[in-house]
């Protein structure tokens, strides 16, 4: 019984050691780490939404006034850019209606 | 750093006089009371901020904190009780494997502070449905109602409860700008929270060993760690879940009427978080009436008065919890996208069972997962299958049956959901099981115990 433990548990810890070592290197973790730390909060918003994505935001929240209601286009429905593009812009609101539309070209 | 630390400390501060209080005389460790403060605190806060604002209040944070750590300190000056001291005389100094895995608990949570406060929020459904309506909060200061009336924004599940957005919105309150980084410290302090009531509850049946061993497996399950900091509201449930849960198994041994009352609080406090928490909560209330009923020192008309209290407790806990938010839905019109009246019909049910072996074959690839969850499924399946006649008898029944419990609920949900079906379950199910882990992991312990001692009433 007690060796069996001990085995499990030399498992658990093998599995350990590889999957919290392993993203580190294969998801980028700690180039990611090393890229954000230090950095002021925009800086790192910009490293991880991507600079086209931050910049045509930083544009776009910069030219809206506030509470003003867009639409947008060229963004994947549902996609990850479009939850953090209204995440991003509020108090701006999207809208059926809106105001502005804001294009998000390949350029 | 210090806004951060600030917030903590007062969240603490706060829901330590309800602990105290329902502890009365005094037999947590200080590490566990800290754990539970920190959840109570982090409930009842919230709440309070919710009720003053559709009351019409604009307060000050610091009105908002006031009147609990008054409470706290008025508590503390006239309790001055006897502390119930462990059996250990004088504390043993720890062993090299000991040192060695405590190390590796103060590394992992340390990794998920780090980790949760170097990313600004970025994940789906923390910026989706919890970051926006926090953010909404904030610049409202207080109930942004024309945002939760706009039918634009129906999939950020506006009819989700508010303890994660109202305490993110107080914190940013408190550091004076949307800070979505440091705000995430919030969820690795769950997980701390969660790994010292854990730990306290471990210590009560195991050696110190046994129990940081146990804690550490918690900690390091991938899919557990990575939730912890990337702000999404799972761990959180799992916390108050699990933490109401491991205060029945503490009622079993210790028979306090205090514990009962703690878990009917963070039980109720799961539904303020999620609405799948009221479903984990019921399962809570069915384990605590299961595990008064088993209670052979008592006799039928002590049962029967304890079952009448703990019903009580947990109903009026839920009402508080549960009741103010769906009055303030229904009141502004806020539907879900997810349940509807047709969901919960029979016929739907006996029509969706073809899902069946679609939900079978998606447990069983979580369950194989080695990558998001170590061999913690494969261990847990093959004890159960090893033990099966063993883990329905002595008090191991309660967790066994709060488990299976789960299992049956997630199906059952699955099988009616009206959502995209095999994406529904594809995007969520990795996330849901995480709130039963802790349970799996003391269920766990306590076989341990039991096969280490040829014992099956642990």
């Amino acid at each position: 019984m007690k060796t069996v433990a001990k085995i499990t548990f030399l498992i658990w810890i093998a599995l350990w050691a590889l999957f919290t070592i392993r993203p580190l290197v294969k998801n980028s973790y700690l180039t990611q780490y090393i890229a954000l730390f230090g950095h002021p909060l925009n800086e790192r918003r910009a490293i991880v939404y991507g600079r086209n994505l931050y910049s045509f935001l930083e544009h776009a929240k910069h030219d809206m006034p506030e509470n003003a209601t867009y639409a947008l286009k060229g963004f994947e429905d549902g996609s990850i850019d479009v939850v953090r593009a209204e995440y991003y812009l509020y108090p701006c609101l999207k809208s059926g209606d809106p105001r502005f539309v804001l294009t998000r070209g390949k350029n | 750093m210090i806004p951060t630390a600030l917030f903590f400390i007062l969240t603490i501060s706060a829901g330590w006089g309800i602990v105290s209080l329902l502890e009365g005389k005094r037999f947590l460790s200080i590490l566990e009371k800290t754990g539970f403060a920190y959840g109570i605190g982090m409930g009842i806060i919230s709440l309070e901020a919710f009720l003053g604002w559709w009351a019409g209040f604009t307060m000050p944070i610091s009105l908002l904190y006031a009147p609990w750590i008054l409470f706290t300190i008025f508590y503390a000056i006239t309790h001055k009780g006897p502390v119930v001291k462990s059996a250990e005389s004088k504390p043993r100094a720890f062993s090299l494997i000991e040192k060695i895995v405590l190390a590796a608990i103060i590394l992992e949570l340390g990794y998920a502070f780090f980790r949760a406060c170097i990313y600004p929020m970025e994940s789906y459904d923390s910026v989706a449905i919890w970051a926006l309506k926090a953010k909404a909060i904030y610049l409202a200061q207080g109930l942004p109602l024309d945002f939760f009336r706009n039918p634009d924004y129906i999939t950020a599940h506006l009819d989700y409860p508010l303890l994660i957005p109202i305490q993110e919105a107080l914190f940013y309150k408190l550091r004076g700008i949307v800070d979505d980084a440091f705000v995430k410290a919030i969820f690795p302090m769950y997980l701390a929270a969660l790994a010292a009531i854990l730990y306290g509850t471990l210590r009560k049946i195991s050696s110190r060993k046994i129990s940081l061993i146990f804690t550490f497996l918690l900690i390091s399950v991938p899919q557990f760690k990575e939730h912890a900091t990337i702000g999404y509201a799972d761990i959180v449930v799992a916390f108050y879940y699990s933490a109401g849960l491991f205060a029945v198994y503490r009622w079993m041994l210790a028979r306090r009427a205090g514990l009962l009352l703690l878990s009917a609080l963070m039980s109720a406090m799961a539904a303020w978080t999620k609405p799948e928490g009221v479903y984990l909560s019921i399962l809570s209330l069915c384990a605590m009436i299961l595990a008064i009923l088993m209670d052979g020192q008592a006799n039928d008309k002590k049962r029967m008065k304890e079952i009448t209290a703990g019903i009580s407790a947990y109903l009026i806990a839920l009402a508080v919890f549960v009741i103010p938010w769906n009055i303030f839905a229904r009141h502004i019109g806020l539907t879900s996208d997810l349940i509807t009246d047709a969901t919960f019909s029979p016929l739907r049910a006996v029509g969706n069972l073809g899902r069946l072996p679609t939900i079978l074959y998606e447990y069983q690839k979580q369950f194989f997962g080695f990558k998001r969850w170590n061999i913690i499924w494969v261990l847990f399946w093959a004890v159960f299958f090893v033990n099966f006649k063993k883990i329905f008898r002595g008090k191991i029944f309660i967790l066994t049956v709060s488990i299976l419990g789960a299992f049956f609920i997630y199906t059952a949900v699955y099988i009616v959901t009206p959502k995209d079906f095999p994406w529904h379950i594809k995007r969520s199910l990795s996330r849901v099981l995480m709130q039963i882990l802790p349970v799996v992991i003391l269920w766990l312990a306590v076989m341990y115990e039991n096969w280490k001692y040829g014992i099956i009433n642990k």
